[in-house]
């Protein structure tokens, strides 16, 4: 039932308005829902009674009939309906078979399952093999590099051992050679008489070279003078 | 334009990042790799880290990557997945190659999965609006055109059908 309103609006914070009645003297607030507009631009108010509204007066006694309808048009209907339901019924199975096929818990979900577990396991697997085999080659590096090591090790001793040796060797002829020129120490006693066999005995530095590298002793000496086979030649020293 | 910063930037292109097949598998939650800056038998591991991991983090955004420098002898790569098991991967003296063909065989999503995986993602290329081929419904041959372009029929606007306006 709809109302088209023409009264005003009074107190309520939702616009409650007074419906036409013959008597306005029952004037009824009653909360409309919505306010849909007609073609004419009218308003609309969806009415209805509530459960504990009094039956109008005017259908007290009214008796509602069943709406017949002919005999053949309700068969028609009831076979459209009944193929209807049918033809829906059988999609929405049809739909919710499919959809268990691909669920989790399906046996096609399980079998997936099952398998993508054996592949990982197959990867495991070769992943353990993988790492031994790389353990095998890691042992054998660090075994040769041990043994390089051991190698270097020995090797350096020995050379530390030669070393030594050498060392020892070069001590030795030191004190050799200072034990020699100790014998030509002038001692204090021995002064006097080194002194003057030194003054009696001049040492002379000097000397000459020819071409050929004879090499002529003496300040005074002469080439004439050394006969040419005691003459002394210069060494050659290569380098 | 100038030159990108940093050793091979490369690694930081989109081309680059999106070119990897690296996938890890979803039980994957930590990826950690153990290697020293020095010696020969983690030069595999080291090359892997610098050219592979930033691929790695990017196409697996959801997994843990870490890595620890100078505390063992051997590099290795241990794997940690969602059940608690933990995969460990020795890499010691493999080139970076072959530490890339191994992981990618034990632990990523298969080429096929992969496929499978775009075509899920795909589209439903009947579907219009953004993001899909055609913008609008009036694109599509036999529907009804675009009122930008030929205006409706009155019986379909809805200033004639509530009466706001008589013609």
């Amino acid at each position: 039932m709809s109302c088209i309103i023409l009264g005003h609006i009074l107190g309520y914070n939702h616009k409650a308005q007074h419906t036409m009645h013959r008597d306005c003297a029952n004037v009824i607030f009653h909360n409309y829902q919505s306010y849909p507009l007609t073609r004419i631009g009218g308003q609309t108010i969806k009415w209805r009674k509530t459960r504990w509204d009094p039956k109008a007066p005017s259908k007290i006694f009214r008796v509602t009939q069943r709406k017949k309808l002919p005999e053949d048009e309700l068969r028609e209907m009831t076979r459209l309906n009944n193929n209807y339901n049918t033809y829906m019924r059988a999609i929405r199975r049809h739909l919710h078979d499919s959809y268990l096929l691909t669920s989790a818990t399906s046996e096609f979900a399980l079998k997936e399952q099952e398998e993508i577990e054996a592949e990982h396991d197959r990867m495991m697997e070769y992943n353990r093999q993988e790492n031994e085999r790389v353990a095998k080659l890691r042992e054998e590096r660090i075994r040769n590099e041990h043994e390089a090591d051991m190698e270097r090790v020995k090797l350096s001793i020995v050379k530390k051992e030669e070393e030594k040796l050498i060392a020892k060797e070069e001590a030795l002829k030191l004190i050799r050679d200072t034990q020699e020129i100790v014998k030509t120490f002038i001692r204090r006693e021995d002064l006097q008489t080194a002194i003057e066999s030194a003054i009696a005995n001049p040492v002379d530095y000097n000397f000459a070279m020819d071409a050929d590298g004879h090499i002529f002793r003496g300040r005074n000496t002469r080439p004439a003078d050394v006969p040419e086979d005691e003459r002394e030649k210069l060494e050659v020293t290569s380098g | 334009m100038p030159f990108m910063k940093g050793r091979a930037p490369i690694r930081r292109t989109l081309q680059y990042l999106e070119g990897s097949k690296l996938a890890l598998k979803e039980q994957v939650k930590v990826f950690s790799v153990n290697y020293n800056i020095y010696g020969d038998h983690h030069a595999g591991a080291r090359d892997f880290v610098f050219w592979h991991l930033p691929q790695l983090q990017y196409k697996n955004p959801g997994v843990q990557m870490a890595t620890f420098k100078n505390m063992t002898p051997t590099p290795f790569i241990r794997i940690y997945l969602d059940d608690g098991e933990e995969v460990l991967v020795d890499i010691d003296s493999k080139s970076r190659t072959e530490i890339f063909e191994h992981i990618k065989k034990i632990i990523c999503k298969t080429e096929s999965q992969l496929a499978e995986e775009a075509q899920e993602k795909e589209q439903n290329p009947a579907n219009f609006g953004w993001g899909c081929n055609r913008q609008c419904i009036c694109e599509i041959p036999g529907q009804v055109p675009c009122p930008g372009v030929v205006p409706l029929p009155k019986t379909m606007r809805g200033k004639y059908l509530r009466g706001e306006v008589f013609d």
